[in-house]
Parts: C-alpha cells; sequence; structure tokens
C-alpha cells in the first residue's frame, strides 16, 4: 500500500485511467478484411444513421490492437513542448498499456481495475476502487469498449459531430471533481478507428497524440 | 430482671451494635471499592526499573488499545465492499480512534501531513541538497517527470517538491511488512481473509470504553453482513481489549455462578446434617461478615479488590463456616466439649491457617498477597463472630438437632476403614517415588500458564498479528526520559547505533519512534539547512541553466521552503489523526511524567541476537536511561521470580505452621503425628498431577501450601480426639464436624475447580482434593482407636 502513497494517487488514478483508456482503448481498428462478413466497411450502416451507438459499436468490434503512437505534450512549466513517442496495447479481455519510448521510458497499464506507473514520474500501482470519481472515468472509458452508449453518457457529456468517415467525439466529464483537472478529451476517427486523442486539462495543459497506423 | 441477667443483656446488646457497627462500615468501605479486573494482578507489586519500563508500556501504551480483526467467509468480489462499509460505519462511531484497512481514504490525512512537513520529517533534508549541483539533478528529473504522461497530472505536486521528499519520507516509513492488498482493502496472505487494524478511544483501563467499542464493531459487522447479504461471513476479534473484556466477563461470571454454587452446596451439607433452617441461618452470620470484612479490608490495603480475590472468596465461605459448624454441633451435643479445650483447639487452628497464609503476605504477586489478606481477615472475623456473635443470636434454649448417630456412623466407617492404614502408607510411598521420579518435570516454568487468556485465542491472536503485519516485539531497546523530546533524541542516536549494527549484518532492521517522528532538535537542525528565498531563487536559475524548465513556475517551491523554516517542531499531537500516530504512539508512551520510547527489533536471518552485547554497542544519551529488554526472557524472569519467591513463602509458611504446633503441642512425637497426614496429603496431591501430566505452576504450589495450613486443623482434631483431650466421650459430635467442615472446605475449593479462570482452577483442584485426603489420612492414622470409636457408636446407637 505504501508504493499507492508515492503519488497524490487521486491525480495520478484518473490521469492513468485517462491515458490509458483514451489511447489503447480505442486505438486502431482489425484490418477490414480480417472483419467477419456482415461488418464490411466502417461506414453508413443500412439505415444510413451514424450516431454515437453506431461508433461505439464499430470500436467494440476490435479485438486485440496495437498501435504506435506520437504525442506532443504542453506543459506551462516547461518553456517547450515535449515530444513523445511509443506504442499502445490492448490485450484482451482487460489489459491496457500505453507504453512511452521516447524522450524517457514510461509503462501506463490498466489491468481489471489495477492501475500502474513505472517512470519518470515514479513508480506506484493502485486499485481503481480506492479512486471513485477516476473509476467513473474509467468506467465511462471502458463504455466505449463495451458499446455501452448509457454508461459512457452517465460519465461525460458526449457530443459527436461530423460521418462515419471523418468522425469527432467530445467528451467532458460530469463528475465536478473529474472537471477540476481535467476539462475535456476530443477523439476523431474514421469508422471503427481512432486518429486523433486530444486531452485538455483545467489548467490549460494539454497533449495531442496522434494514432500511427 | 436480676443485676445479672441486666448485665448479661447490656453487654449482649454491645456485643450486637459492635457487631453492626463494624457490618455498616465495611458496606460504606466495599461501596466506595473499585474492583477491577485487569492483568494488573499478574504485574510486579516492587518492580525493578526494568520491569517498570514494560508495565508502563504494556498498561499504557497504545497497544492496550488494539484490535486485530479478520473477516472470513466472504466470497473474494463482496471482500473489499465488507470492508469499506463497516470501517465506513465505525468511522461514522466515534468509539474508535483509527480504523486502518488499507483504504486510501485513510491516508488521506498522512499524505497531507507528510507533504506540509517535508522538510521537517525527511531524513533527506541537509545544506548539500539545496546546493546547485543537487538541485541541478534534481530539477533534471523534475523535467523528464513534468513531460511524462503520469507528470502532466502531477505537475503541481512535481513542482512543489522538485527534491522529491516526499517520495523519500515515504520510502523511510513503509513498514516492513503491510499486509497484501486486495480491491485497495487489507486481505490475508492467503487473501482469504479481510484484514483490519482499529483503536479503541477508550484506554486500555477503561475497559467500560473497550467493551463498548467491541459491541460497535459486533454490531456494525452484523449490519454490514446483513446489507451485503453474506450470512456466512463471520469475524474474529483479537487484542488487548478482547482479552481483558472477556476475562472479566469469565472473572464476573465466576463469581457470580461459583459463590451461588458453593452456598448452595454448603447449605445443602448443612441443610442435610442439622434439617433446620435456623441452623442455616446462623451459620449465614459468620460467612456474610467475614466476607464482608475480607473484602474491607483488602479494599483498605490495596485501594482496590480484584475480581479474581472476590471469587476466590467462595473458599471463604467453606472455610467460615467451619467454626460456626463447631460451634453448632458442640452446642448439639449432650454432651459438649468443654469450652475451654474446644476454644483452644480451635484457636491453634485458627493461627495455624493464618501462619500458611500469612507466609504469603510478603509475596510480590499482588494476586497472593490481595488473596492472603483477604483469607486472614475474612478466618480472623469468622471465629470472633463465631465466637461472641453467635451465641447472643441463638435463642435461648433452642439446639440444633444432635450429630450423635452421624458421629457413631462415622465411627463404624472409620473402624471398619482402619484396615487401610496400611495400604494407605504405601500409596503415599508409591506416590513419593513417583513425585521423585518425575521432580524435573513437576512445574511449569512458563508464565503462560498463568495467563487467563486461553490457549485457542493465543493462537488467534498470533495468526492475526502475523497477517496484520504487526512487529514481532519480543526484544527491544527501551529508551525512557523526562520529556518526549530527550526519548525521542535519545532514540535518535540508538537508531544511529543500530543502523551501523544493520549495515555490518548484525541485526536485521529495526522501527524506531524516532524514525517516523524526528525529536524537535533534528528537526529544527533539517530547518536551519534550508536557504532563504532569495539565496534559493539565485541558486534555482543557476541549477536550471540548460533546462527547459520556467523559474516561475517553481515559485511554490520557493513559498513551501521559505514557510517550512519558519515552523514549530512537529510534535506527537500534531499527528492526531493520522496512521502516522498510530505507529508512534504505539511505540511512544507517556505515563506518570515518564516518556518511554520503544525500538521493537528484528534479527537478521540467521544471526542470533544477543541482547548483552547489543547494550554494549549502544550509545548512553543525556538525560535518558537505555535498556535491551528480551521481552520473552524478561517475563519468563519475573515468573520464575514469583515462583522462587513462593516456594519460599510456602516453605515459610510450613515451617511457621509446624512451629505452631510445636508451641502448642510441646511434643516432637505429636507434632509429627499431626504432621504426617499433611505431609502425605501433599505428595498425593503432586503425584496425581504428575501422573495426569498436569505441569504443576505457581498456584498449585499456593494451593499445596494452603493444604497444610488448613489440613493442619483436622489432624488436630484428629489428634485431639485420639488423645482425649477434646472429649472423654467420643460421641460428642466431633467426628461428625470434622467431616462436615471439611466436606464444606472441599466444596467451597472443590467449585473453584470448575471456574473458567485457570488460576482458580488450579489453586481449587489442589486444596479440593488435598483437604479431603488430609482428613481421610488424618483419620486413618492418628483417628480414634478402634475400641474407642466402637465405644462411640454403642453410645451414639443407645443416645
Amino acid at each position: 500500500m505504501d508504493s499507492a502513497r508515492r503519488l497524490p494517487e487521486r491525480r495520478l488514478a484518473i490521469a492513468l485511467a485517462v491515458l490509458a483508456l483514451a489511447g489503447s482503448g480505442m486505438a486502431g481498428t482489425v484490418p477490414a478484411a480480417a472483419a467477419p462478413a456482415g461488418r464490411t466497411a466502417p461506414a453508413v450502416d443500412a439505415q444510413g444513421q451514424w450516431d454515437l451507438a453506431r461508433l461505439l459499436r464499430e470500436v467494440a468490434a476490435q479485438d486485440n490492437r496495437r498501435r504506435r503512437f506520437v504525442e506532443r505534450r504542453f506543459v506551462a512549466a516547461l518553456d517547450t513542448p515535449v515530444d513523445a513517442r511509443g506504442e499502445l496495447r490492448f490485450i484482451a479481455p482487460a489489459r491496457l498499456e500505453k507504453r512511452t519510448a521516447s524522450p524517457h521510458a514510461e509503462v501506463l497499464a490498466l489491468d481489471g481495475d489495477q492501475l500502474s506507473v513505472d517512470g519518470p514520474a515514479g513508480r506506484a500501482t493502485m486499485s481503481l476502487r480506492q479512486v471513485p470519481e477516476a473509476a467513473a472515468l474509467v468506467e465511462g472509458l471502458r463504455a466505449i469498449l463495451a458499446g455501452d452508449s448509457a454508461t459512457l453518457e452517465r460519465v461525460f457529456v458526449a457530443t459527436l459531430a461530423g460521418g462515419a468517415a471523418d468522425w469527432h467525439l467530445r467528451l467532458v466529464p460530469r463528475d465536478p471533481r473529474a472537471l477540476r483537472l481535467l476539462s475535456e478529451i476530443r477523439v476523431s476517427g474514421r469508422g471503427g478507428e481512432l486518429d486523433l486523442v486530444e486531452t485538455d486539462q483545467t489548467d490549460g495543459d494539454r497533449s495531442v497524440m496522434r494514432i500511427l497506423r | 430482671m436480676t443485676r445479672a441477667a441486666a448485665a448479661a443483656y447490656g453487654s449482649r446488646r454491645a456485643i450486637l451494635a459492635a457487631w453492626l457497627v463494624l457490618l455498616g462500615v465495611c458496606a460504606v468501605i466495599i461501596a466506595h471499592t473499585p474492583f477491577p479486573t485487569d492483568m494488573s494482578v499478574f504485574l510486579p507489586q516492587r518492580p525493578t526499573p526494568r520491569q517498570q519500563l514494560l508495565v508502563d508500556h504494556l498498561a499504557h501504551g497504545v497497544a492496550s488499545r488494539l484490535l486485530l480483526v479478520s473477516i472470513d467467509a466472504v466470497p473474494a468480489e463482496r471482500r473489499a465492499d465488507f470492508s469499506r462499509a463497516l470501517a465506513g460505519a465505525l468511522r461514522r462511531d466515534g468509539h474508535f480512534r483509527s480504523i486502518v484497512n488499507g483504504e486510501l481514504e485513510a491516508l488521506r490525512a498522512d499524505q497531507a501531513l507528510l507533504f506540509e512537513r517535508r522538510y521537517q520529517l525527511s531524513p533527506g533534508v541537509s545544506a548539500e541538497r539545496f546546493e546547485v549541483p543537487a538541485l541541478h539533478a534534481a530539477l533534471e528529473r523534475t523535467v523528464a517527470a513534468l513531460g511524462s504522461s503520469a507528470g502532466l497530472f502531477g505537475k503541481e505536486w512535481l513542482l512543489r517538491d522538485p527534491t522529491g521528499e516526499t517520495l523519500r519520507l515515504l520510502d523511510a516509513l513503509r513498514a516492513d511488512q503491510a499486509p497484501r492488498l486486495h480491491d485497495g482493502v487489507w486481505v490475508s496472505a492467503d487473501g482469504e481473509h479481510v484484514m483490519l487494524l482499529l483503536e479503541t478511544a477508550a484506554p486500555g483501563t477503561d475497559l467500560d470504553g473497550q467493551e463498548a467499542a467491541l459491541q460497535v464493531l459486533e454490531h456494525g459487522f452484523r449490519q454490514v453482513r446483513e446489507e451485503l447479504g453474506v450470512p456466512a461471513a463471520m469475524m474474529r476479534v483479537s487484542g488487548p481489549a478482547r482479552f481483558a473484556v472477556e476475562s472479566r466477563e469469565a472473572i464476573r461470571g465466576d463469581v457470580a455462578r461459583l459463590s451461588v454454587l458453593g452456598i448452595g452446596l454448603i447449605f445443602g451439607l448443612l441443610g442435610w446434617a442439622f434439617r433446620s433452617l435456623r441452623a442455616l441461618a446462623l451459620a449465614l452470620v459468620p460467612i456474610g461478615s467475614a466476607v464482608a470484612v475480607a473484602t474491607a479490608a483488602v479494599a483498605l490495603g490495596f485501594g482496590s479488590v480484584h475480581g479474581l480475590t472476590l471469587a476466590f472468596g467462595t473458599t471463604l465461605i467453606g472455610e467460615s463456616v467451619d467454626y460456626a459448624l463447631y460451634h453448632l454441633v458442640r452446642m448439639a451435643s449432650p454432651e459438649p466439649v468443654p469450652a475451654r479445650a474446644f476454644w483452644a483447639t480451635i484457636r491453634l487452628g485458627v493461627l495455624t491457617s493464618v501462619a500458611g497464609f500469612v507466609a504469603l503476605l510478603f509475596s510480590g504477586f499482588p494476586g497472593l498477597a490481595q488473596l492472603s489478606v483477604f483469607s486472614i481477615a475474612g478466618l480472623l472475623t469468622a471465629v470472633t463472630v463465631t465466637r461472641f456473635v453467635l451465641p447472643v443470636l441463638t435463642p435461648a434454649g433452642w439446639h440444633p438437632r444432635d450429630l450423635g448417630p452421624l458421629d457413631a456412623r462415622l465411627a463404624r466407617l472409620l473402624s471398619a476403614a482402619r484396615r487401610l492404614r496400611r495400604p494407605a502408607a504405601v500409596l503415599v510411598a508409591v506416590a513419593l517415588a513417583v513425585a521423585v521420579s518425575r521432580h524435573g518435570h513437576l512445574w511449569d516454568d512458563d508464565i503462560a500458564s498463568l495467563n487467563p487468556v486461553s490457549k485457542a485465542a493465543q493462537q488467534l491472536d498470533e495468526e492475526l498479528r502475523a497477517a496484520l503485519g504487526a512487529p514481532d516485539a519480543r526484544l527491544m531497546v527501551v529508551i525512557a526520559a523526562e520529556t518526549q523530546a530527550t526519548a525521542l533524541q535519545g532514540a535518535e542516536q540508538v537508531g544511529a547505533a543500530l543502523r551501523e549494527q544493520v549495515r555490518q549484518g548484525r541485526l536485521g532492521g529495526f522501527e524506531s519512534p524516532a524514525d517516523l517522528l524526528p525529536p524537535p532538535a533534528l528537526q529544527r537542525a533539517r530547518q536551519a539547512a534550508l536557504p532563504d528565498a532569495d539565496a534559493l531563487r539565485r541558486r534555482l536559475q543557476a541549477a536550471a541553466q540548460g533546462l527547459p524548465l520556467r523559474l516561475a513556475s517553481l515559485e511554490p517551491f520557493v513559498a513551501d521552503v521559505q514557510a517550512a523554516r519558519a515552523r514549530a517542531p512537529l510534535t506527537l499531537a500534531d499527528l492526531e489523526g493520522t496512521q502516522l500516530g498510530v505507529r508512534v504512539r504505539s511505540m511512544l508512551s507517556t505515563h506518570g511524567g515518564r516518556t518511554t520510547a520503544v525500538i521493537a527489533l528484528r534479527a537478521a536471518p540467521g544471526v542470533p541476537l544477543d541482547p548483552d552485547a547489543l547494550a554494549r554497542s549502544l550509545p548512553a544519551p543525556e538525560g535518558a536511561s537505555v535498556a535491551v529488554v528480551d521481552l520473552k526472557a524478561e517475563t519468563d524472569r519475573l515468573y520464575a521470580g514469583y515462583l522462587r519467591e513462593a516456594v519460599a513463602l510456602s516453605l515459610a509458611g510450613a515451617a511457621a505452621v509446624v512451629a505452631l504446633l510445636a508451641l502448642a503441642l510441646r511434643s516432637a512425637a505429636a507434632v509429627l503425628e499431626v504432621c504426617l497426614p499433611l505431609a502425605g496429603a501433599v505428595v498425593l496431591v503432586v503425584a496425581g498431577f504428575a501422573a495426569t501430566g498436569h505441569a504443576l505452576n505457581l498456584l498449585h504450589l499456593v494451593g499445596l501450601l494452603l493444604v497444610v495450613a488448613i489440613g493442619s486443623n483436622y489432624s488436630l482434631f484428629m489428634h485431639g480426639l485420639r488423645r482425649g483431650v477434646l472429649s472423654r466421650v467420643p460421641s460428642s459430635g466431633t467426628l461428625a464436624s470434622l467431616a462436615l467442615a471439611d466436606a464444606t472446605t472441599m466444596t467451597g475449593f472443590g467449585v473453584l475447580a470448575f471456574s473458567g479462570v485457570p488460576l482458580l482452577a488450579a489453586l481449587g483442584t489442589t486444596v479440593g482434593a488435598g483437604c479431603a485426603l488430609a482428613l481421610v489420612l488424618s483419620a486413618l492414622w492418628i483417628g480414634p482407636r478402634a475400641g474407642a470409636a466402637a465405644e462411640g457408636s454403642r453410645r451414639g446407637g443407645a443416645g
């Protein structure tokens, strides 16, 4: 339990939840060729409707995935932005990882409800249940993987713009405690695939993560 | 009314008035007497300084408030919920000072405190740490952390503590073995049991408060079990509070149960013998007076009467009724024993009993000293009341039923049993051989044999302690000083020496309160090492050369360092409400103007700890005394001391009894005659325990002394009967009264054998069996001769 004390646990848990899931949870998709029959193009369905439920179904259809990312982090305390690169992994059923290779090695992982970090900011492991507001965020983001739009919308105010070929999802936390830290997450992509995850913190710091394929 | 009658009437009134006043005074004293049931009775009355340290720590430290809890048979997925719900319920209640179950919720106060006071508490704070080179390295790490994924969110914290003192602090504070976490709450190593550590608000000496806390815990547990729908869930609780409350229950239950049982059985016996309510009422007079005066006497002598002493009171009932019994039998007899001879024998009997108890008066074991005062006061009161008050209360012309027929039956029995004289002697010889052959294994020299806590409860305590990672506090360094600051200073100096031992591999580790709460001087030294705001800003500017860090963002750090310079040293009071506070309080206790700091030691694997060598290697801090204490060895020494003392006192008591007999009987042969049955009874009892595999403890030994002291009454009477001192006519009922007296004494002690408190049970078994054997052997070996017995039976039959 002492290792859990190593960082202000609440913030870290939220950070981990957001970063591990916002990135890897929705990162990439199986190639269309590998998709089962009847779920061909990640495009407009028979009714031609592109809505949150449809988007989530597309994302949820993915299995194990692994994608490289480049990320630019804007931190007020630093003169220059930080450019990071690394890999996002989702290992079914419940392990999500964000592995940063440079400028400093760091591993963020969510396994079940255990969150862990090992990098320049320290090393810690904690249970999401210890941090209810972070747990809510995780539940919300996990809902994306599960295609559960009801839970997603319980945790976030979710606004979807654009169409299947170029969608933009804006997620604003509903929990005021989470809002004190995180103002919004913007995700854009095509079909079941993500291109860009932008995370804005309430104090103005932000990160822009581009997912490569 | 004649003048003589008037004078007699006047003196009767005076006696009654004096008796009633005495009872009234006793009632007032008893009404103001506390009846503790705690462990105080086991603690030494005249402790050595080292024992005093132990006593202070055990009786007043936080250890006496801790409760260890294990919740069992909860399905894996409900364990965390159960722990959280129970902890939540207990936190809402005021009976607990701290509830620790691994939840971070409970650590919030600690985190805030550690962060705020990091520059006073962190062992890393030094002047070099705030020079440019060290600051540069710190800022490099900070930049890397700020740019990381996790740092993006922890940056405020990183910027306020770029030198990482909080991390270092948390590393230093990490408990050696914290329990495993499952879903964020503590579980046992196998993950099956939910573990909690509670500290009651009530101190260890407030048993009512602790009992209330235990009830709140039980109630909360049942409620949570119901709410979560896990009816199979079970709770196991251990800790000094639990033991204390339970032994109080056991002792209270015993006092009530055994008193009722003892009185019931004794009165059943008397009722059967006399068939008269009036006789019973009269017998009650010395009993009641004896118990009242005995209790008041202990209260006056010790300030309180321990529950165990009171439970022991049942034996006094059995003994004090003896004198009433002799009196009633004598009254009933058509040819009573002459008053002078009768009271002379009684007096000698009382004196020998008292002699045995007087020896115990000098015991350093408070339990025995109380017991001794209780019995002496009780016996003297019983005999005095029988002698002076009972005749006044007995209506003129009333005679109890003559026990002559019973006497005659006993005489016949005795006559028939005389054939067993030699077999009995052989049996005693065999028993002596058994006892001698096993003399190495007769005694149980483990203090655990006195522990009122059951073996099962002790095992549970060990299990829960291991699961909760509570340190094995067998070996410790104890530092005592006038003030908390001096004690901590001493602990700090000792800790430095111990660290060196650990470095050399001679010691596995240690836990010192000074590492958790540094002494004020050390805190001040750290504060003095902090640069002022301008100096720090200049150094930061130099240190940040070449780093992409905005200096303005480090202003919170500069402000924190500034604030830390002016803070008053952190004290134990500041730790209120934190887990850190619980840990420090468990190692630091203040009592009676002295503070005791305890450093628990852990041996290195395969390296046995030598307390004496360790003690020599430790410094002698100014104003503090340092002692290396081996708890097990110390308690063993304490018990060995009690045992040694008890042996000496018992021998002295037995010698006093023999001396009294010699003084009264004025014949070596007579003394030998009187003593032989007593020795035989002692040998038989010892051999009996040895043969049934029971090791004897201190209370058995005391019991043997009482066998001699009380049993001497019976052998004296038997001896008197045989010599014709007591009666020229055997049908005086003496034999019957002896048998009845022995039966009541045996009953009084015998019921103790059924006590749930091991101490009382040991005493009860020994004295109950021993007194019965003393009477039987007296009757066989030195009882009236066959011819006299036969004559007695004829007379009895005719009467």
